[in-house]
């Protein structure tokens, strides 16, 4: 931002050169409304009232009057008595308002609260500026987040307003352990982002780590969470998030407790979890408000559904095209029976489906909520239905590309089903090309790419590879809560005397 | 040396081990043991395995007494540096043939039964291109990910094994001994080369363990070596159990007894979880070969670099793969034959003579220390 000709910086005496010098500054900005008051005996003395009219949703007149009543009734008996100089001396020794205040002495300082919603009041012959926190228009109330839906459990969801959202962490950590680091970044969007975690449990070098990585981003503007992502993350190009998102207040108090970072930006609901382990995503918050047995079933479901989504299409591209004698000759017989008269190989027949239930896909979820399930419908019925009766595609390709789908939706986190979705390409091709032994390669390669893979530096398949079968009572299965509460599988306590006492098998690691 | 990231847990080592000493072999070698040494094929595992736990017992010894340093490090030690680089040419070229032979078997396995439309190069190429890349990922990942496929490896095999439990007769097993002793101590003799006695490369991978705990790290090794030789021997057993003194004639014994597997009276075809074994297997004992060949040609040439010569080593052992077996009759010759002769008078021979070294050179007084500790 420029600074003022005249004076660089500070705001001047003469209330006319500091006007002049905030309109120049805030030209074409019709939005912010400039009001000139009189007070005083016989209104002799002028003031200014600067605020953003978009952002500030309450009557102008309202901080004046009150500030001025707040000063005349405590200072200088009349309202009718206040001067230049008493103004000066009672907000320059910050005294006591029904409001909030704080007293600015710099030009860019007042021009980035009137920005940020605050109303500036200036008065002649003071070189000085009180700004008050209005409250500003209404944003989205806190609701159940509609990407992670629960059938029981807390419904509260992130919302835009930063403040609110640590509100609701703080609520949920109320211990001084919670920290919280806020870091504004960009000349233009000024976002303010907050990271928080809890002492003694995060692990220091990865806290170090993820703080150096975060070094540079204040001279860019950043608009949304996923930017942060983008910045800090080991491996850009890799399929995999190493960053979670969620929306869930329960969802990132675990996690802090986890000992991990969450990092809020303002404007934005989604709130990065770092690092994010590949077991994290398969989890959801609801697996620790049933019971166990069922927890345990549902995460038996979902890894098979990971490999189902995966593997399936390829699988069955492989077994019918190149290794037929490994399907039970009933089934192979009927496979056949369906197949006859289709005049593409599996691998065509399997893209075509697979490309469709895509476009479904995406089709469904940008349209309008009502449009889009219809969308999907219709979709669904044409192409499974007339791609049968067109001997386009086969009965079985349909029911392998319907369960792939299922299985893909059946995975929590939406990052994670992305990078199945564009795995899944791949393994068709290799299974196209080379059967069950490109298969076996693609997998092999896969899981070096996984194994090779770090988030903060962590391995991504911690716990996987390297392998800690006494983690999978909480990946795997999960087991009893107080099991896990006496125990916690991340919940690294760090020595501390403000430490609470350990479980069992409570570690440092 | 290498990086604290290049260090590797004891349970790693030890599934590593399983991984260079098991490999394919558990598929390989039921069929050709059975061929030579008939029903008493299983007692050849047995006084093969003794073999290879001696052979295993010199490396750690030499590992534990020259604090950690690699094979070529100690034979600098002990017979000065022009000679060291002397009797490394073999056992490069033990490596170089080993790793070749690994890859060509897999392409062997799938041409001669699953895909036999399929040309050598795929199979080989592919199957090289990624133990290189994972060799290239260093020896903690690879370790990494050998203790997730090891079990499952195994797993496979045990699988098969037990579904296949209506078709052993245990009275196949008899009678045992004849022909006589003499192909029983032939069978000794291949198995003692491979793959027992292929343990003694594994003095190029040991020196990656972590300093710490080297009883523990003992423990693991032996342990992990009785798996192996336990699972070989189990394997050996039930296959004559299935098919007789006709295994021998099989190639691929535990892929036959899986395509006769039978469940509610159909052919369950089941074969491919074989194949994903041998895959595996393979594949784990290339990667681990390729490390330790990078290694012994990083440690002679001094680089600085310890990785560069895993891309030549990769691209080289895939020529030799297409190249060095004109027939599969050749492949068995060379395999069977003349790999245990070289395994056995020239890797094991080389850490025996380098542990007598040793044992030679300690002062009494040290040797009294280290047997109180």
């Amino acid at each position: 931002m420029k600074p003022s000709p005249a004076n660089p910086e500070l705001l001047t005496e003469d209330l006319s050169a500091n006007r002049r010098s905030l309109e120049q500054l805030l030209g074409k900005c019709d939005d912010v409304i400039f009001d000139v008051l009189t007070y005083g005996d016989n209104l002799d003395y002028k003031a200014l009232s600067v605020y953003c009219s978009s952002l500030v949703a309450v009557d102008r007149n309202h901080y004046m009057m009150q500030s001025l009543e707040d000063l005349s009734g405590r200072r200088s008996g009349r309202a009718e008595s206040v001067t230049p100089a008493s103004v000066e001396r009672y907000f320059g020794q910050e005294g006591a308002t029904s409001q909030g205040m704080r007293i600015v002495t710099e030009l860019e300082a007042a021009i980035n609260l009137i920005l940020q919603g605050f109303v500036v009041l200036m008065f002649d012959g003071w070189n000085r500026a009180v700004a008050y926190q209005a409250p500003s228009f209404d944003k989205r109330q806190v609701t159940e987040p509609v990407s992670e839906p629960v059938v029981q459990g807390p419904r509260e969801g992130t919302v835009e307003r930063l403040s609110t959202n640590l509100g609701m962490i703080r609520q949920r950590l109320q211990t001084p352990r919670l920290k919280i680091e806020f870091l504004v970044a960009g000349d233009t969007t000024k976002t303010t982002i907050a990271m928080c975690y809890l002492d003694n449990a995060v692990i220091p070098t990865v806290l170090n780590e993820f703080q150096s990585r975060l070094q540079g981003i204040e001279q860019y503007d950043v608009p949304e969470t996923s930017f942060i992502e983008d910045w800090v993350q080991d491996s850009k190009y890799s399929p995999f998030p190493q960053y979670r998102y969620t929306e869930r207040t329960d969802a990132i108090a675990a996690a802090i407790m986890d000992g991990r970072i969450a990092v809020l930006v303002d404007n934005s609901p989604m709130v990065l979890i770092a690092p994010a382990l590949l077991t994290d995503f398969l989890g959801t918050s609801e697996d620790y408000y049933v019971r166990t047995v069922f927890a345990t079933m549902i995460r038996l479901l979902r890894i098979g559904a990971f490999f189902i989504a995966l593997m399936l299409p390829s699988l069955y591209i492989a077994l019918s095209t190149f290794h037929p004698e490994m399907i039970p000759t009933v089934l192979l017989l009927a496979i056949l029976d369906t197949r006859e008269g289709i005049p593409f190989p599996a691998f065509i027949e399997a893209l075509i489906m697979e490309i469709s239930f895509e476009l479904l896909r995406e089709a469904g979820i940008r349209l309008p909520r009502p449009v889009g399930s219809a969308v999907s419908i219709v979709g669904a019925l044409v192409i499974g239905q007339a791609a049968i009766m067109a001997k386009i595609s086969s009965p079985i390709m349909v029911i392998v590309v319907a369960l792939t789908g299922i299985a893909s939706f059946a995975i929590p986190h939406y990052d994670i089903a992305i990078a199945i979705r564009i795995l899944r390409f791949p393994f068709m091709v290799a299974a196209t090309l080379l059967g069950g032994f490109g298969l076996m390669i693609c997998s092999l390669l896969l899981l070096l790419h996984l194994t090779c893979l770090r988030t903060l530096g962590q391995p991504y398949l911690t716990s996987i590879a390297p392998l800690k079968l006494s983690d999978w009572r909480d990946i795997v299965v999960r087991a009893p809560l107080t099991t896990m509460l006496k125990n916690p599988r991340n919940r690294r306590l760090l020595p501390s005397e403000s430490a609470p006492p350990r479980g069992r098998r409570g570690r440092a690691r | 040396m290498q990086g604290r990231a290049d260090k590797l847990t004891t349970g790693q080592l030890a599934c590593f081990l399983i991984a260079v000493s098991m490999g394919s072999a558990i598929i390989f070698i039921p069929s050709s043991l059975i061929l030579t040494a008939g029903n008493g094929a299983w007692l050849s595992l047995l006084g093969a395995f003794g073999f290879g736990m001696i052979t295993l017992l010199c490396v750690l010894f030499l590992h534990r007494r020259h604090e950690g340093r690699d094979m070529v490090e100690y034979s600098r030690i002990l017979i000065g540096r022009t000679a060291t680089v002397i009797i490394m040419i073999p056992v490069i070229a033990m490596l170089l043939f080993a790793t070749a032979a690994i890859i060509a078997g897999i392409g062997a396995f799938f041409i001669s039964g699953m895909m036999p439309e399929t040309p050598l190069y795929i199979f080989c190429s592919f199957s090289l291109l990624v133990a290189t890349l994972t060799a290239r990922a260093g020896i903690a990942a690879a370790a990494r990910m050998f203790v997730l496929l090891v079990p499952i490896m195994i797993m496979f095999a045990v699988v098969v094994l037990v579904i296949a439990l209506p078709l052993y007769d245990w009275n196949r097993l008899l009678p045992i001994f004849d022909k006589g002793a003499g192909p029983i101590l032939h069978g000794l003799f291949i198995t003692a080369g491979f793959p027992f006695g292929e343990v003694c490369l594994f003095a190029l991978i040991l020196p990656y363990a972590g300093k710490d705990n080297s009883r523990l790290l003992s423990v693991r090794l032996l342990l992990a070596f009785g798996i192996t030789g336990i699972s070989m021997v189990i394997a050996t057993l039930c296959t004559i159990a299935a098919f007789g003194a006709a295994a021998g004639h099989f190639n691929y014994s535990l892929y036959q007894l899986a395509s006769n597997i039978e469940i509610g009276g159909t052919n369950e075809r089941i074969e491919a979880v074989i194949g994903v074994a041998l895959i595996l297997g393979s594949y784990m004992k290339a990667t681990g070969y390729i490390i330790a060949l990078n290694r012994v040609l990083s440690k002679i040439s001094g680089v600085k670099d310890e990785r560069a010569f895993i891309y030549p080593l990769g691209l080289l052992c895939t020529l030799l793969s297409l190249t060095l077996f004109s027939s599969p009759a050749d492949f068995q010759y060379l395999v069977y034959q003349v790999w245990p002769f070289t395994v056995i008078f020239v890797g094991c021979l080389l850490i025996y003579a380098l542990a007598g070294l040793t044992l030679a050179r300690t002062k009494p007084a040290s040797r009294a220390q280290e047997a109180e500790r």
